[in-house]
């Protein structure tokens, strides 16, 4: 919503400079989106001239060579304006004024110099096209500044007004919301007017009287259409409304005004009535706007006898508009129930500065108020003869009635405000008050239906008082004791972050195709009704294709080894009476190679940098995690992920294929998990030993192809309680081997509790070891 | 040969080696060589039975002399070594190895130190079951106080599901789904991605995080709810840090207000916050002439774009490597 300062000030004389009125404006809450000076870059640069000499230039038909009289020189002007006359006054910018933005100086047009610009009102912003230089009126002086008599001097603030604030939709309703910070009257629009009964009443008939519950016509005979005053096109333009003739421009301003939307009809066009219904299913309607729309029995309409003249509170028909040719008119102030217009505009799909207005929620007490004032703006501008106004209502608002106890009102707030300053601030609001010592009733009328509950006159309160003014204080409620939600999620991300990895965070959209390719089933799915683009139609059951983006992004853009990882929510469809499952998932890459450092070697990355992450969590959550190899869509070397029996993740490398799809062209592993179920355990300290340790080594031949799982679960099957850990310390296939054959040493760490072992304890354990390793089948290569 | 003459010449050996013995590895090789397990010595002194037994005796004496003597030695030199400086040298102007840690994601590390403050004002973190992303209708809108065809609606631009169901707008269904399973007083703050139709730009995101606060007691004031916003704000962003509360709007507070930070000379705005509704505290069968108390609401990334001059949201959700390193 847009307003001009010196537009405002003719409603509400306020003491407040364009700067002191912006942040007035925003300590009521209502956000300035923009705030500008008209004469911005005009102010000294710009005067009135007369046209003293026409002259053809030399090499162009387009421009003619001008000379202008300011008042103290002669300027020697290039314009191509088509209207231009001798002895015209017009605008003339000099050199440094800034025009549409940009700075003009002199300069040369084909050859000829130009000392000045000749200005048009689209270049003064005061209209959206114009086909010539503006020509100024007598009451303009040559060589004065002719920005005051345009409305230059004057300010736009466009105002972001909250929904539930309709009344503030309209200059006369923050006029009144000025009131009550600065205590000044409040100015009504004049609507004196002598109204003709010879002129007649409109027939009016409301079918449904929920939608409509009070609808007024007035018929105005012999109007000039014609197009409006400047002061009216200006205003008009500058509130981001565009002029079409004096008579709908007239109903715009009143919107504008009072905001209250009215419409104007061709009397002519209409068919014996006005018919206030539901649309019938698949009638059609050409609108104002020329897009032919059809309706449904949700939607309320203007009707005539035969057919929708309008859609109530939204658009007007093209058919009964009001044009150059139209005599006599018709005016409708309405009030629309506001549920059944934002019903209209969902269905609809459009939005007008009228449902704007109606959909929050109009005065139901305004319509004779606007219907006057339209009529007295329309008799003075288009002439005409106004007959009575046909008020039909099934509405009658009083005024509501809300109590506030100021002992009450006074804990609210924390403070204590005076009950004097309570009223003083509630008076200025213009509502009526009742009070005794200790409540006050206050008589909130119509126009602010925002105000329900007492908090809501707390606020009110609150807002001219200053909520800068209340001083904060801690609250005491010693009983709470504030702490962080327990969960694994954030446990796995300290882990991970040590472990080398970062973390990342992606958007929870994914695109259907994407989750197929590794395995998902699409009917799984949630799917968003709205999405913003089709491969962002879903919500994601993985985190992989987002991690594999991070990993081809970062490769991409030089990184030559990439790790990360990522905790959050997958989502499945669980039907349309059911939320979806929302389970909690780890993912995590690594892609690319180390490269080489001085103390390092350069490697690939592989599947073990995965799983190593993995024994870290197996160790932090007390949990028995294993992997097992399996066949999975979209990876190779891959396996399942399993807690307890139940297959929680996978694990593998990604095949050439995809890897092509994302842009990846270097190894690249994940591993995904769900983390649901994992919860962060309980601690407890656990006594370690204190007598030595002794190492001994232990070297298993066994096929190549063969996996090192059965040698583990051997140990594990048989593992003697003196056997503190095990760790595979080598992995070897070469020289001394033979070909088929790898070689995997293990160092177990041998150490008591109670004592000191002595060496042949340790021969004792070992050799448990050794047989048990034997027994299955495996051939040992050395000992130490 | 005689095997006595083949004990002197090891005798010599021994004291030639020694003699090259430089350093601990050195050292315990010479120890293993001659005196180790299978040491030369050691073997000569399991196989004495196997001499002709003139030879013996005088055999046994100079072994266990040799063993008597250097065993000693390596003890001593063994000392010495340990007390000798290291004679190795590095070079400190060398790139240090570096261990490779990753790091959190920014909007994490922002949560936790907002957490933090909040945790030490007495807030209790809640989450799980009660803040799924995925929400009714009812809890991200009706329970709210936006009816369905409320104006306010058209604050929220919704990514729906079904019609009743849609991807939560902000937070605040936390608030309600508390409620319902507790009695007051109750004071708790909850994290969670939150989804608008807003395509990615450098200030929009279709999904972002917001955190959700909520107070319930006896006698809760808009005074309070200031104290403790102005304390979360200087926490944050500096104990100097100029604060300012204007009149907002949300159909769930009342009054409604959106808190500012003076920050680089600039007033910016940080949270979102007001008094609880009435109709809020009624839908979730509280009595509001009981009950009284206050909600706030902020986007981590507003946050921590403030925090940190990030100029783009995009960021982010991008996870260059390069800017998770940063912050």
């Amino acid at each position: 919503m847009k307003v001009l300062y010196n537009l405002l000030k003719q409603y509400i004389d306020f003491d407040l400079n364009p700067i002191e009125l912006k942040e007035t404006f925003e300590n009521l809450g209502i956000e300035v989106e923009e705030f500008y000076y008209l004469a911005e870059g005009l102010e000294g640069k710009v005067t009135t001239g007369v046209v003293e000499e026409i002259k053809d230039h030399p090499s162009t038909r387009d421009y003619k060579i001008v000379r202008v009289y300011t008042g103290q020189r002669t300027l020697q002007v290039v314009s191509g304006a088509p209207n231009l006359r001798k002895g015209i006054k017009v605008v003339v910018a000099l050199p440094g004024a800034v025009i549409k933005g940009v700075r003009i100086g002199e300069k040369n047009i084909k050859g000829v110099t130009s000392e000045a610009n000749i200005l048009s009102l689209e270049e003064l912003g005061l209209e959206e096209e114009s086909p010539g230089i503006l020509i100024l009126d007598d009451d303009f002086k040559v060589g004065e500044s002719p920005l005051e008599k345009l409305g230059l001097i004057d300010w736009v603030y466009d105002l972001y007004i909250f929904p539930n604030r309709p009344d503030l939709m309209g200059v006369l309703g923050l006029a009144y919301e000025l009131r009550a910070v600065t205590g000044k009257e409040v100015r009504m629009p004049r609507v004196g007017i002598e109204e003709d009964e010879s002129v007649g009443l409109y027939p009016v008939e409301i079918l449904d009287k929920e939608g409509c519950p009070r609808y007024t016509a007035r018929i105005i005979k012999g109007v000039r259409v014609k197009e409006s005053p400047f002061w009216l096109r200006r205003t008009l333009f500058l509130l981001g409304q565009r002029p079409i003739n004096n008579v709908v421009d007239v109903t715009n301003f009143v919107m504008l005004e009072l905001g209250h939307p009215l419409h104007a009809f061709d009397l002519g066009k209409l068919k014996d009535k006005i018919i206030v219904r539901r649309a019938d299913k698949g009638e059609k309607i050409l609108c104002l706007d020329g897009v032919e729309r059809e309706l449904s029995d949700e939607i309320l309409v203007i009707a005539d006898a035969e057919k929708p003249v309008a859609i109530a509170g939204i658009i007007g028909g093209e058919d009964t508009g009001v044009t150059e040719e139209t005599e006599d008119i018709l005016i409708e102030s309405a009030h629309f129930d506001r549920a059944r217009i934002r019903k209209g505009v969902s269905i609809l799909g459009i939005k007008t500065e009228s449902s704007r207005r109606f959909e929050r929620g109009s005065d139901p007490e305004i319509p004779p108020l606007s219907s006057r004032r339209a009529a007295k703006l329309i008799l003075e501008i288009a002439g005409g003869k106004s007959g009575l106004i046909n008020d039909v209502k099934y509405i009658t608002l009083k005024d509501k009635k809300i109590t506030v106890y100021f002992d009450k009102f006074n804990r609210f707030v924390g403070e204590e405000i005076e009950p004097a300053t309570v009223k003083n601030i509630l008076e200025n609001f213009g509502f009526l008050l009742r009070s005794d010592n200790e409540k006050l009733e206050i008589f909130v009328p119509p126009r602010r239906r925002d105000l329900e509950v007492w908090q809501d006159i707390a606020e009110e309160v609150l807002k001219v008082y200053g909520y800068d003014r209340v001083k904060g204080k801690i609250s005491s409620g010693g009983s709470f004791t504030g702490k962080k939600f327990k969960s694994a999620a954030s446990l796995i991300r300290d882990l991970a972050t040590k472990s080398g990895f970062y973390e990342i965070k992606t958007v929870e959209f994914a695109n259907p195709l994407e989750l197929e390719e590794f395995g998902f089933w699409k009917e799984e799915a949630v799917p968003l009704k709205n999405p913003l683009t089709q491969d962002a139609s879903v919500l994601r059951m993985s985190l992989i294709p987002g991690i594999l983006r991070f990993a081809s992004l970062n490769l991409r853009r030089g990184q030559k080894f990439v790790r990360g990882f990522e905790v959050d929510k997958v989502f499945f469809w669980k039907g349309e009476d059911k939320l979806p499952e929302e389970k909690m998932h780890f993912a995590a890459i690594v892609a690319g190679h180390l490269e080489k450092k001085w103390y390092n070697m350069e490697r690939e990355v592989d599947i073990y940098d995965l799983t190593g992450l993995i024994e870290i969590l197996k160790n932090e959550f007390k949990l028995r995690i294993e992997l097992e190899e399996r066949e999975l869509k979209g990876l190779v070397n891959s396996g399942i992920i399993r807690i307890e029996g139940k297959d929680v993740g996978v694990i593998g490398e990604i095949i050439p294929q995809v890897k092509k799809y994302y842009g990846i062209k270097m190894p690249c592993f994940v591993m995904e998990m769900d983390i649901s179920s994992f919860s962060v355990p309980e601690k407890k300290y656990e006594k370690f030993s204190l007598y030595p340790s002794t190492r001994r080594d232990l070297s298993i031949l066994l096929d190549k192809d063969k996996s090192y799982l059965e040698i583990k679960l051997t140990i594990d099957r048989i593992l003697p309680d003196l056997v503190e850990k095990y760790e595979v310390i080598d992995v070897y296939s070469g020289k001394n081997i033979p070909e088929n054959k790898k070689s995997i040493t293990i160092a177990f760490y041998i150490r008591s509790k109670e004592k000191t072992l002595t060496q042949e304890e340790v021969d004792a354990e070992f050799s448990k070891i050794i047989n048990a390793i034997k027994n299955v089948g495996f051939e040992i290569r050395g000992l130490e | 040969m005689s095997r006595l003459h083949e004990i002197e010449l090891l005798g010599e050996e021994i004291e030639k080696e020694w003699k090259k013995v430089t350093s601990p590895e050195e050292l315990e090789n010479f120890r293993i060589v001659f005196f180790g397990k299978k040491g030369k010595v050691t073997l000569f002194l399991k196989s004495l039975k196997e001499f002709a037994p003139e030879e013996r005796k005088e055999a046994g004496r100079i072994l266990n002399e040799l063993k008597t003597k250097y065993l000693g030695l390596i003890q001593e030199k063994k000392e010495e070594f340990l007390h000798k400086l290291p004679t190795k040298k590095f070079d400190l102007h060398l790139p240090g190895r570096v261990p490779e840690v990753g790091r959190e994601h920014p909007l994490t590390k922002v949560v936790n130190e907002i957490l933090d403050i909040f945790v030490g004002l007495g807030f209790e973190e809640v989450g799980g079951k009660f803040s799924p992303d995925v929400e009714w209708d009812y809890y991200n809108f009706e329970a709210l106080n936006i009816p369905p065809y409320h104006p306010a609606r058209e604050m929220h631009d919704t990514f729906f599901i079904t019609e009743r169901m849609l991807l939560r707008t902000h937070t605040s269904p936390v608030q309600i789904r508390v409620m319902e399973k507790r009695r007051p007083p109750l004071r708790i703050v909850t994290v969670g991605k939150v989804y608008r139709v807003d395509p990615f730009d450098a200030s929009h995101a279709p999904a972002f995080m917001q955190m959700e606060g909520l107070y319930i007691d006896r006698d809760v004031s808009f005074s309070e709810l200031k104290g403790t916003l102005e304390v979360f704000a200087r926490e944050l962003f500096g104990s100097e840090t100029q604060i300012k509360f204007v009149p907002s709007y949300f159909p769930f507070t009342e009054p409604s207000a959106e808190v500012y930070a003076k920050l680089g000379g600039e007033w910016m705005e940080i949270l979102g916050c007001g008094m609880v509704h009435p109709n809020v505290l009624k839908n979730v069968g509280y009595d509001p002439e009981k009950w009284s108390g206050y909600a706030f609401g902020l986007g981590i990334e507003r946050i921590a774009m403030i925090k940190y001059g990030i100029d783009d949201i995009r960021l982010f959700y991008e996870n260059d490597v390069r800017f998770l390193k940063q912050l």
